[in-house]
């Protein structure tokens, strides 16, 4: 058990240290090419643009690698254990489906003016989790489809009639 | 002086437009934070952008009221079905809950609002005494002071995060970076812009705010939504006569819950979470039947509710004094701030005193109509529960589409805010703070600016901060709490060998 749970620890390590040392690397690659920021450093008294971006990538890079050899001395403490099973992978999916609407909310918006693209927003995810939560199919369309109108209507109202904001 | 311009802005505010957005303020404020899941951190980033296009004291007034509102909100479903509202809410259940059980519901509730109420009243004369005091001795800091005072704000901020400082800190170095995407302000050249136009604005503090604290919430949610509903039942309210009575018995308590909740609440980070731990802790110490806490005390009610509300004044004291936000509210409330124009700091008390003033006659507004109104709709409080979560999701996840889109009327804030929404969720997925990106993303441009123009007036040495004792004593705090967790395991270590 205690090792499952050094095992669980030391995959989060990883993960953690790697999400800081990827960062930090890909924003002082940012630094370290732009030649002209770099050739500002030790001219003069004033340190120059690149000099409090370079100390802050440098510690979070440090920090990303100690946390991340952390991760690798517990895990092969663990004995190797591989990944856990991811937790709940139903959430992580609906999270992932709800990124992915709100993106195209701004193209459906372009195409079919705001009121219309919320109302095809919210429907869908309405009907679906008024559905799982055990609505039965056909109140959850009705309700989906009231509601979805409703929350529409209101938005508009209030952002683009009230507060003329150009949706 | 400023009883003068405290009379004229309470004018103001309290004109028909004033009342009617502190009244919808209020309602929202309460219903979402009685909401379990909705925290005022997140009422207030989804609601900011309705107060865009509203002149600045009205804003604020706005703001205010969803704030102390949603405050009193979080009690509602930690006494009616046993979960917090908002993460202040968290001691109030301990006995509210069994007072409700007991048919005691709306007892319970009428103490945690005047409780609340007199511990705004606290936090906001505290506010109104040593803000002005503290904002003159912040006058005579100059940058190696102010470079301290942003050093130690994200120390502090990151020490006060849930789960281990050094990820916080590195969580709040990732916030110093995102303030400096865009042009430098000193020489004008691009850092962090990739080559995208978008970029070279920079990272406004709104847009982050809502994807961080608004669209990452409703990620973590919706799964969950997803599974049939299994809410629990919320109590029954019963007629509660003699509430006002039995508040007074409980005067003490109300009275060193206020001030223990304003003193914590006015140190970076501390928070209302460890002002009513604290405000309760101290009751329970103190009482003569210490065994009744955890059974439905009315004194378990009032000091931790009487806390939680008079931590908000004292939140705003750093953040209006110095610029650094007390918390992640007070954080987003900045945003609000800065989109007016306003920029939070001991100069917004001597170019602004005006503002100030309308800041402390719109707390003591929302103060008041949260009073009113939590008396009002007292028997309708089991309804706000009854909301399908779902519901107001989908709403809440159009509203930070909107919201970051009305800012500058740009779709590249809803892109951005995508990012930190994104973000925000993959920091909760790895148990990280992210909060500490916010106070980054503040702090972040305090911080360069200061440190060289210090290095300037140094000609180039360190020799400016060790020629103030203030920068000197701040930036020994910052290592002492960095180091502190550090070393705490190791000395207890050593001590348990030697033992």
């Amino acid at each position: 058990m205690a090792t499952r749970h050094l095992g669980h620890e030391a995959w989060r390590d990883i993960a953690c240290g790697l999400l800081f040392s990827v960062l930090a690397g890909v924003v002082g690659y940012s630094v370290l090419r732009d030649t002209a920021l770099t050739a500002t450093l030790g001219r003069g008294p004033d340190p120059g643009p690149a000099f409090l971006p370079l100390i802050v990538i440098g510690l979070v890079g440090l920090g990303g690698a100690v946390i991340l050899l952390k991760g690798v001395v517990n895990w092969a403490r663990s004995g190797w254990l591989g990944p856990p099973g991811m937790a709940m992978p139903g959430d992580h999916l609906h999270a992932l489906l709800l990124i992915s609407s709100i993106a195209l909310l701004p193209v459906l918006t372009d195409w079919l003016g705001f009121l219309a693209a919320s109302v095809l927003f919210a429907a869908p995810w309405l009907a679906w989790l008024g559905y799982r939560r055990g609505g039965g199919l056909r109140r959850a369309l009705g309700h989906a489809a009231c509601f979805a109108l409703l929350i529409g209507a209101l938005l508009h109202l209030v952002f683009v009639m009230l507060l003329n904001v150009p949706l | 002086m400023l009883i003068d311009t405290l009379t004229a802005f309470v004018a103001t505010l309290a004109s028909p437009l004033g009342i009617a957005l502190a009244l919808g303020g209020v309602l929202l404020g309460i219903v979402l934070g009685a909401l379990p899941g909705v925290s005022s951190t997140m009422a207030l980033a989804i609601l900011l952008p309705l107060s865009f296009g509203m002149q600045a004291e009205l804003a604020i007034l706005f703001l205010l009221s969803v704030f102390v509102a949603s405050v009193y909100g979080g009690s509602i479903s930690a006494i009616l079905i046993n979960i917090p509202g908002t993460p202040g809410a968290i001691v109030t259940q301990l006995d509210g809950y069994p007072m409700a059980q007991a048919g005691q519901a709306k007892l319970a509730l009428s103490h945690a609002l005047l409780a609340s109420s007199l511990g705004g009243l606290v936090g906001l004369a505290l506010l109104m005494v040593v803000a002005p005091w503290m904002a003159a001795m912040a006058m005579q800091f100059r940058s190696p002071e102010f470079t301290a005072v942003a050093v130690f704000g994200l120390v502090l901020l990151a020490y006060a995060s849930p789960g281990s400082t050094v990820r916080g800190l590195l969580v709040g170095a990732l916030g110093v970076i995102c303030g400096m995407v865009g042009f430098d302000l000193m020489t004008d050249m691009p850092r962090f812009t990739f080559g995208s136009r978008v970029l070279q604005g920079g990272v406004e503090l709104v847009p982050l705010c809502i994807g961080l604290f608004g669209l990452a919430e409703v990620m973590k949610h919706i799964g969950p939504a997803s599974r049939p509903a299994t809410r629990p039942v919320a109590a029954s309210l019963d007629a509660a006569s003699g509430a006002l009575r039995s508040f007074v018995s409980y005067w003490k308590s109300a009275l060193r819950g206020s001030t223990i909740g304003a003193l914590i609440g006015a140190i970076p980070a501390a928070g209302s979470a460890i002002a009513v731990a604290i405000a309760y802790a101290q009751e329970r110490r103190l009482s003569r039947h210490p065994e009744r806490f955890g059974k439905g005390a009315g004194e378990g009610v009032v000091a931790p509710e009487a806390a939680n509300s008079s931590s908000i004044g004292g939140t705003l004291i750093p953040m209006m004094t110095l610029g650094v936000p007390g918390d992640a509210i007070t954080a987003v409330l900045m945003g609000s701030l800065l989109m007016h124009g306003m920029r939070p700091g001991p100069m917004l008390f001597a170019e602004n005193p005006e503002f100030v003033a309308s800041i402390y006659a719109g707390f003591a507004i929302a103060l008041l109509l949260t009073l009113l109104l939590g008396f009002l709709l007292m028997r309708w409080m089991t309804w706000i529960l009854r909301i399908p979560t779902h519901l107001l999701l989908v709403g809440i996840a159009l509203l930070c589409v909107i919201g970051a889109f009305s800012i500058r009327n740009s779709l590249a804030d809803v892109y951005i805010m995508l990012f930190f929404g994104v973000l925000g969720y993959l920091l909760y997925l790895m148990s990280l703070p992210a909060a500490p990106l916010a106070f980054g993303l503040i702090l972040g441009p305090l911080l360069e600016e200061n440190l060289r123009r210090s290095l300037i007036l140094g000609r180039g040495t360190w020799d400016v901060f060790l020629n103030s004792p203030i920068a000197m004593l701040l930036l020994a705090m910052s290592l002492m709490a960095i180091a502190l967790p550090l070393l705490l395991p190791l000395l207890t270590r050593i001590r348990q060998r030697e033992c």
